[in-house]
């Protein structure tokens, strides 16, 4: 064997060498394609009735960056009459303000958010926090909360009360919230105000968290 | 020198170390995946030349071992000039040959698929088409003009492109993509529900009433990573004047929109896709359990294979272990939604597919040879003793 086949290993190497990094993953793709069709749910979810859901926009618009109120919910419920419907955020899925006497009230939302948004323990513990309350455990957690069925899925229900430094006792006091945890989404039900109001709420807070579904009937796993 | 070089390259020792350092790399890396998943192991593990050890994380790495790419080469270069320097061509020695043959094809056949093969999934609920699969781990950017009425123009930008920051233009687009910030995985929260010195993430969208926070890697199989980025839009022409900053996110719904010079564009987020020359209609999905139980006994998709380029419009049924192979792709079943409501079908493209099974045919071939030439050797030597 001739020394000159020293040479081809080298350039072996050096192919081998080149075919890994000869992927280029960082190429900018232009194409065209045609447009997509509709999706069926934006072209069958009818608008919600009257009163179901009040606040949510009765336009089947799609939303726009630059107006998120113009959004129309992805949910549809039966919330109290005495709730008020609130303009809704690009977070918010639903909004509503409850007032009670000598200028209470409570802030009622519904946000869905993708994936497990850091878990129950973790967002529990966020709402205590905001209490101005230590965190607590998971096993504490599985306790104190209440499981309430609803079309998305199991809602796990805590109430959790505390005044933070500084706050206004009006608007301020206690948190009632549900979590549902679906597959890739996760819905949380939060109902913040005077502690006394949010208690004499709290019934009707969590009937309205067992009827709220996906508009249109969308499997709740986007 | 070259003679040293190549008494190196085909030398026994560097064998040895080099399998040594691959059971101590595929070691490591199998402890590595605890903490940071099964794909991200492979990435900086198996499928690099070098192993990063990040000395100063997000600024200075250094490399601390070599990859399996460069202990793949080494091995390869290691058994030809092995094989070079001592082949010597003789029929009692074919099978050898073979055998190392068809190991050099499997090794060059391995990088090649771990180089050139595109794994991803596609999801069809019954009566849906779709002309593209997605990778669920990836994302891009895409960056559509919807002014024509019959089609979508789209600039798609790779996620790696956008974890590397910096500005990001293109020609076919008036403006300019600066990347503030790249979140590998996030978690939102609404700026009320946030602490007081949270800020908005962006200054137009929904990302304007949004905080975002990096949370650390998904790396159990079953979780994802919700990869989001803070952009800042300028135009071409006087990128000193800024149009915003934008979040965008897969975690967002609907895409946003941007104007420039009196056109609109689309914002979005989404996994990485792979568009097709050709498409499928998913006409029905079919789910057999075992009677009285809920273990399945087989899925199945029935699906319309539609190609307008090869004149094709047929029935394809894919089910486990009845893959459909079209065009260099293959569509194996995967799973299903839950209540049946959609199939999702894992559709590989890999080049390199046959190299293993030609590889083993050869292999197979040599060691049989080799085997039955022994043998007959040793029937001749039994004849002749008395």
């Amino acid at each position: 064997m001739k020394i000159s086949r020293a040479p081809v290993c080298l350039g072996l190497l050096l192919a081998c060498g080149w075919a890994s990094g000869c992927k280029d993953e960082d190429e900018i793709k232009v194409y065209r394609v045609s447009k997509p069709e509709p999706e069926p749910q934006q072209q069958q979810s009818p608008a919600p009735a009257n009163g179901e859901m009040g606040g949510m926009p009765q336009t089947g618009a799609p939303a726009s960056a630059d107006a998120p109120n113009a959004r129309p919910s992805q949910v549809a419920g039966n919330p109290p009459p005495t709730w008020e419907a609130q303009p809704l955020s690009s977070m918010r899925q639903a909004s509503f303000l409850v007032k009670g006497d000598n200028g209470t009230m409570a802030d009622i939302s519904l946000v869905s958010l993708a994936g497990p948004a850091g878990g129950a323990l973790d967002n529990v513990n966020r709402w205590l926090a905001q209490l101005g309350r230590p965190p607590i455990t998971g096993e504490q957690l599985s306790q104190m909360a209440r499981h309430v069925p609803s079309p998305l899925g199991d809602a796990m229900v805590v109430d959790l009360e505390g005044l933070p430094q500084g706050a206004d006792a009006a608007k301020d006091g206690r948190i009632v919230a549900g979590i549902v945890a679906g597959d890739n989404r996760t819905f949380f039900f939060k109902m913040r105000g005077n502690s006394a109001l949010a208690g004499s709420q709290k019934e009707a807070f969590v009937r309205w968290i067992g009827t709220v579904r996906m508009a249109g009937g969308e499997h709740p796993h986007p | 020198m070259p003679r040293r070089i190549f008494d190196f390259l085909s030398s026994l020792k560097l064998t040895v170390t080099c399998l040594s350092l691959a059971i101590i790399l595929v070691f490591v890396g199998t402890l590595a995946q605890v903490d940071s998943g099964i794909y991200e192991v492979q990435r900086r593990y198996f499928q690099s030349l070098v192993v990063w050890w990040p000395a100063t994380p997000g600024a200075f790495s250094l490399p601390v071992f070599p990859g399996g790419h460069l202990l793949g080469a080494v091995l390869l270069l290691n058994l030809v000039a092995a094989h070079a320097r001592r082949f010597r061509w003789t029929w009692k020695k074919f099978g050898i040959h073979l055998t190392h043959a068809g190991l050099i094809i499997l090794l060059v056949g391995g990088l090649f698929t771990d180089l050139f093969s595109v794994e991803s999934f596609l999801r069809l609920a019954p009566g849906e088409t779709k002309n593209y699969s997605e990778d669920p781990r990836a994302v891009e950017l895409a960056v559509i003009d919807g002014s024509d009425s019959g089609f979508d123009q789209v600039a798609a930008i790779p996620e790696s492109r956008l974890r590397r920051g910096g500005t990001i233009g293109h020609g076919s687009l008036p403006f300019r993509i600066i990347v503030r910030r790249f979140y590998q995985n996030s978690r939102f929260q609404p700026i009320g529900e946030a602490a007081r010195d949270a800020a908005p993430a962006a200054t137009r969208g929904p990302g304007s009433q949004i905080a975002v926070f990096e949370v650390p890697r998904a790396t159990a199989m079953n979780e994802r990573d919700l990869q989001s980025a803070v952009i800042e839009i300028v135009p071409a022409s006087d990128p000193r004047q800024s149009l915003g900053t934008w979040l965008v996110s897969g975690q967002l719904g609907a895409p946003q929109t941007v104007s420039c010079e009196g056109k609109t564009w689309r914002l979005a987020m989404r996994p990485a896709r792979y568009y097709k020359p050709y498409s499928l209609t998913l006409r029905k999905f079919s789910h057999e359990r075992y009677p009285g139980t809920e273990i399945p006994k087989n899925f199945a998709s029935h699906a319309v294979l539609t190609d307008p380029e090869h004149q094709e419009n047929r029935d394809v049924l894919i089910s486990m272990n009845h893959p459909l192979r079209y065009r260099g792709d293959t569509y194996f079943q995967s799973g299903f939604e839950k209540g049946d409501t959609a199939t999702i079908l894992q559709v590989v493209y890999n080049p390199g597919f046959i190299a293993p099974y030609v590889a083993c045919a050869v292999v197979g071939t040599g060691l049989l040879y080799q085997f039955a030439l022994h043998f007959a050797g040793f029937l001749n030597r039994r004849k002749t003793t008395p």
